[in-house]
C-alpha cells in the first residue's frame, strides 16, 4: 500500500527517488527543505486517505483518524487496496457513505492540521477601505487560488468570509489579522490559516509635534497676509508641512507681500531641508528682498508709472532698470545672509534657500511684471482662456530632489530674470514646490493651461470670503500622497468689474 | 499613490551556507522590516521594495512594489554564491524599474541598495560590478555576515561595507532593523530634505556588533 501511494505520488508530482548525483542536487538544490516537507505532506495525505478508506470499510461509525494513531495497524490491514477510486465506488453504491463522509469531514475539530511549510497568501488590505480578497496557496511557480471554506476571523477586524469563501469587509483597524479556514487539497480538508496584512491609513500616521524648546531661531508654523489695492487683491499664506509637523521641525518656507499704490511686491522662498538654519535663510530672503523692492518702488514708483506708456525705447530702458534692480536686490539678500552667518559663526550654506520674487504694476488694462526665479517652485501669470505665462523654469536634475539655491553662481543662470507685459492678466501665482509638486508634478505639467485654470478656479473664490487669509491656509492643507513639504503661495487677483 | 517612489533593493545571498538559522533570520528580518516601515508615514507613501536573491543563479523574487502591497517573499537557501549574477540583475532591475526625470515624468528618488552575503563569491563577480557601475544608485550598503564573507570583495562594490562577526539570528535581525531605520530616514529626507541620501553619514548609527570597514 505504502509503495502504491509512493508510486502514485511519483506519477503525479514527477518526484524521483534521489540517487547519486541527483540525490546531491536534490538535497543541496533550492527549496530542498520545502520539497522534503511537501513530499512528507503528500505521503501523509495518501496515508490519511488510506486509513480513511479502511475505517469506512471496517468501522463505518469511526471518525477519520490521524495516521500516527493507527499507523501501527498498517501491517494488520493486510491486503492492498486500489485506493484511488475507492471512495467514488463507495459513494456510488451507498448514498449513506457520502453523507457520512461529509459529516466526518466537516467537523472542523477533527480536521488534521497542515504542515507549516504549506503557505497561503491574501492581498493586503487597508484600514477603512472596502476589501475582498481571495486566499491563494503558494506553489513553486507562484500562487494560485485555493479551495477553502468555513473562514473564521476575529470579530474585532470587521472582516468575514463571504458566500464565495473570500475575505470581505471594511477592516476597522490596522495590523496582522489571522484568517483561519479549511483548505481542500485534492480530496481532503485541512485546518489552515493565513495572515492578512491590514495597512494603516497614512493620513492617521501623521502627528503634530512641537520643535524642541531650546531650538533657535524660532519660527511660527504658519503665516498669512492680505493687501488690497484699487485694481487688485493680494493674498499670501505659508504653512508648515505634515512632514515637519511629524518630526517636530520648523517651517522652512517663507512668504512676504506688500502693496504701494498700483505697485506690488510678492516673494516666496523655500529653505533647503539639508541646511540647518534654512528656516532663517528663507525668512531673511523674503524680508530683505521685499524691503529692497519696496524701497525702490517708494523712490522710483512715480517715475516708473509715468514711463509705462512711453515709447518703445523708454519701456525697454525701464525693463532693463527692473532687471538691474532684481539682480541687485538678490545680491543684497546674499550679502545679508552672509553677514548673519558670519555673526553666528556658521557657513552661509546652512541658510540655503530658493527665491521667487515678483514686483510690478497692475493698471486698469494691463499688468507689468518683473520677476526673479532661483530654484524650484512655480511663478506664472494666468490670463484666462488658456493663456499661461511662465516667468522662467524650475531647476531640476536627473532624479528627483535636486535643485539650485540662491548664491552668486545661481544669479548667472539664463532666464533667471524676466519682465513681461500681459494685457489680460487675471492672476499671478508664486509658490514653493510644496504646492507646485502636487499641483503640476512635472515641467510639462507646469505648461499645462488646464492645471493653471484649475488652480485659478479653486483659489479665486477664496478672495471673496470674509476670512480669506485663514481660508487660504486651510486650502494649503490639501491631501496629496507623498507630498507633505511646507507649502507657500502668494496670489495676486485682478478685481472683477473694473 | 504619488508617482515618485523611493526604490529600495534588498539583494540577498540564498546560497546553501545560509540554510538554517541564517535564512530563517533573513525571513524574520524582512518581516520586521516591512512591519516597521508600514507604520512610518514617510516610508508608507514613498518607499518601494524589491527583493533579489542570488545563489547558483539570481532571481528577482519581488519586483519593485509599493509598501501597501508588499509581502515578504518565501525564500529558501541552497546552491552556490553567484554574487556577480545578483549585481547584474540588480543593475537591470534598476534600469527598468526606476524612472529618471524627464520633461513629462517626475523621476524617482535615487535607489537605496542593501546587499547581504555570507560567503566568497563563486562566479566572476567583477563583471556584475562593472554592469552595476553603469546605473546610478543613491547609497549601496554591503553587509558581510560571518567570517566566510570576503570584506575586500564587498569594499570594491561600495565604500559602505559592514561586517557581522557571525551570521546568526541576533546579528542578522540587528542588520535588518538598521536597514529599516535607514529606509525610514531615507524617505523622511526626501519629504523634507530636497536631497537624496548620499553616504553612510546620512544613515542612523549602527549597532555595536557591526564593524564598518575602513
Amino acid at each position: 500500500m505504502f509503495r502504491d501511494a509512493f508510486l502514485d505520488f511519483q506519477k503525479r508530482t514527477g518526484f524521483l527517488q534521489p540517487e547519486g548525483e541527483q540525490a546531491r542536487k536534490f538535497i543541496l538544490g533550492k527549496n530542498a527543505g520545502h520539497k522534503c516537507v511537501e513530499f512528507m505532506y503528500e505521503l501523509y495525505k495518501l496515508w490519511d486517505e488510506y486509513v480513511f478508506q479502511q475505517n469506512k470499510l471496517t468501522a463505518p461509525m469511526n471518525n477519520p483518524s490521524l495516521p500516527h494513531e493507527q499507523g501501527q495497524d498498517m501491517a494488520a490491514i493486510g491486503k492492498e487496496q486500489p485506493h484511488s477510486d475507492m471512495r467514488a465506488l463507495n459513494q456510488a453504491s451507498d448514498p449513506n457513505a457520502a453523507a457520512l463522509e461529509k459529516e466526518n469531514r466537516e467537523s472542523s475539530s477533527g480536521l488534521p492540521k497542515l504542515p507549516p511549510a504549506i503557505k497561503f497568501w491574501l492581498p493586503n488590505a487597508a484600514v477603512g477601505k472596502p476589501y475582498v480578497g481571495e486566499i491563494h496557496r503558494w506553489n513553486k511557480d507562484g500562487k494560485s487560488p485555493a479551495k477553502v471554506r468555513n473562514l473564521r476571523i476575529d470579530a474585532g477586524w470587521d472582516l468575514a468570509g463571504n458566500a464565495d469563501c473570500k475575505v470581505e469587509g471594511v477592516p476597522g483597524r490596522a495590523g496582522d489579522c489571522s484568517v483561519a479556514f479549511e483548505y481542500l487539497d485534492g480530496k481532503n480538508w485541512w485546518d489552515a490559516s493565513c495572515k492578512l496584512i491590514v495597512n494603516p491609513d497614512p493620513c492617521q500616521l501623521w502627528r503634530e509635534r512641537e520643535p524642541d524648546d531650546s531650538a533657535r531661531p524660532r519660527k511660527e508654523h504658519q503665516k498669512s497676509e492680505r493687501c488690497q489695492a484699487q485694481y487688485f487683491d493680494l493674498l499670501g499664506a505659508s504653512l508648515r508641512g505634515r512632514s515637519h509637523a511629524h518630526n517636530g521641525g520648523f517651517r522652512e518656507d517663507d512668504m512676504a507681500i506688500s502693496v504701494h499704490g498700483n505697485w506690488f511686491v510678492m516673494v516666496v522662498a523655500d529653505g533647503a531641508g539639508s541646511a540647518k538654519l534654512s528656516r532663517r535663510g528663507s525668512e531673511l530672503a523674503v524680508g530683505v528682498m521685499k524691503d529692497a523692492l519696496a524701497r525702490a518702488i517708494a523712490e522710483h514708483g512715480e517715475r516708473w508709472s509715468s514711463l509705462l506708456d512711453g515709447s518703445e525705447e523708454t519701456v525697454l530702458a525701464l525693463e532693463e532698470e527692473f532687471r538691474v534692480l532684481l539682480r541687485a536686490s538678490a545680491q543684497t539678500v546674499i550679502a545679508e545672509i552672509g553677514k548673519e552667518a558670519q555673526q553666528a559663526e556658521e557657513s552661509p550654506l546652512e541658510y540655503a534657500t530658493t527665491l521667487l520674487a515678483a514686483f510690478g504694476c497692475m493698471q486698469a488694462d494691463s499688468l507689468l511684471l518683473a520677476s526673479l526665479w532661483v530654484g524650484d517652485g512655480a511663478l506664472g501669470v494666468w490670463a484666462g482662456e488658456g493663456e499661461i505665462t511662465l516667468m522662467g523654469r524650475p531647476d531640476s536634475g536627473e532624479y528627483s530632489g535636486q535643485t539650485r539655491f540662491l548664491d552668486e553662481k545661481s544669479l548667472n543662470k539664463e532666464d533667471l530674470i524676466k519682465v513681461a507685459r500681459i494685457s489680460a492678466a487675471q492672476s499671478v501665482f508664486l509658490m514653493t514646490d510644496g504646492v507646485s509638486d502636487p499641483r503640476f508634478e512635472t515641467e510639462q505639467g507646469l505648461e499645462s493651461a488646464q492645471k493653471w485654470r484649475d488652480l485659478h478656479a479653486e483659489l479665486a473664490p477664496i478672495f471673496a470670503m470674509e476670512a480669506a487669509e485663514s481660508e487660504l491656509l486651510d486650502w494649503l492643507k490639501f491631501w496629496s500622497p507623498g507630498n507633505h513639504d511646507d507649502r507657500t503661495v502668494a496670489i495676486l487677483l485682478r478685481k472683477q468689474g473694473i | 499613490m504619488s508617482g515618485r517612489k523611493l526604490p529600495v533593493y534588498l539583494v540577498l545571498d540564498t546560497s546553501g551556507s545560509m540554510d538554517g538559522e541564517p535564512i530563517e533570520a533573513v525571513r524574520n528580518g524582512m518581516q520586521t522590516l516591512t512591519d516597521a516601515l508600514r507604520n512610518d508615514p514617510y516610508a508608507l507613501e514613498s518607499a518601494h521594495l524589491s527583493v533579489i536573491t542570488f545563489d547558483s543563479d539570481a532571481q528577482q523574487v519581488v519586483p519593485l512594489t509599493d509598501l501597501f502591497s508588499f509581502q515578504p517573499p518565501m525564500i529558501e537557501a541552497g546552491g552556490e554564491t553567484c554574487l556577480g549574477k545578483g549585481l547584474e540583475l540588480l543593475a537591470n532591475c534598476i534600469e527598468t524599474e526606476v524612472r529618471k526625470n524627464t520633461v513629462d515624468v517626475r523621476g524617482d528618488w535615487k535607489p537605496l541598495v542593501f546587499i547581504m552575503t555570507d560567503g566568497e563569491p563563486t562566479d566572476v563577480w567583477q563583471e556584475g560590478l562593472e554592469r552595476l557601475k553603469q546605473v546610478r544608485c543613491g547609497v549601496i550598503v554591503a553587509c558581510g555576515a560571518g567570517h566566510a564573507a570576503n570584506s575586500s570583495v564587498l569594499k570594491q562594490i561600495t565604500a559602505n561595507t559592514v561586517m557581522l562577526d557571525t551570521a546568526n539570528s541576533s546579528t542578522i535581525s540587528a542588520f535588518f532593523r538598521w536597514v529599516s531605520s535607514s529606509i525610514a530616514i531615507g524617505s523622511q529626507r526626501i519629504e523634507t530634505g530636497k536631497k537624496d541620501a548620499n553616504g553612510m553619514s546620512d544613515f542612523p548609527t549602527m549597532p555595536a556588533e557591526f564593524r564598518l570597514m575602513p
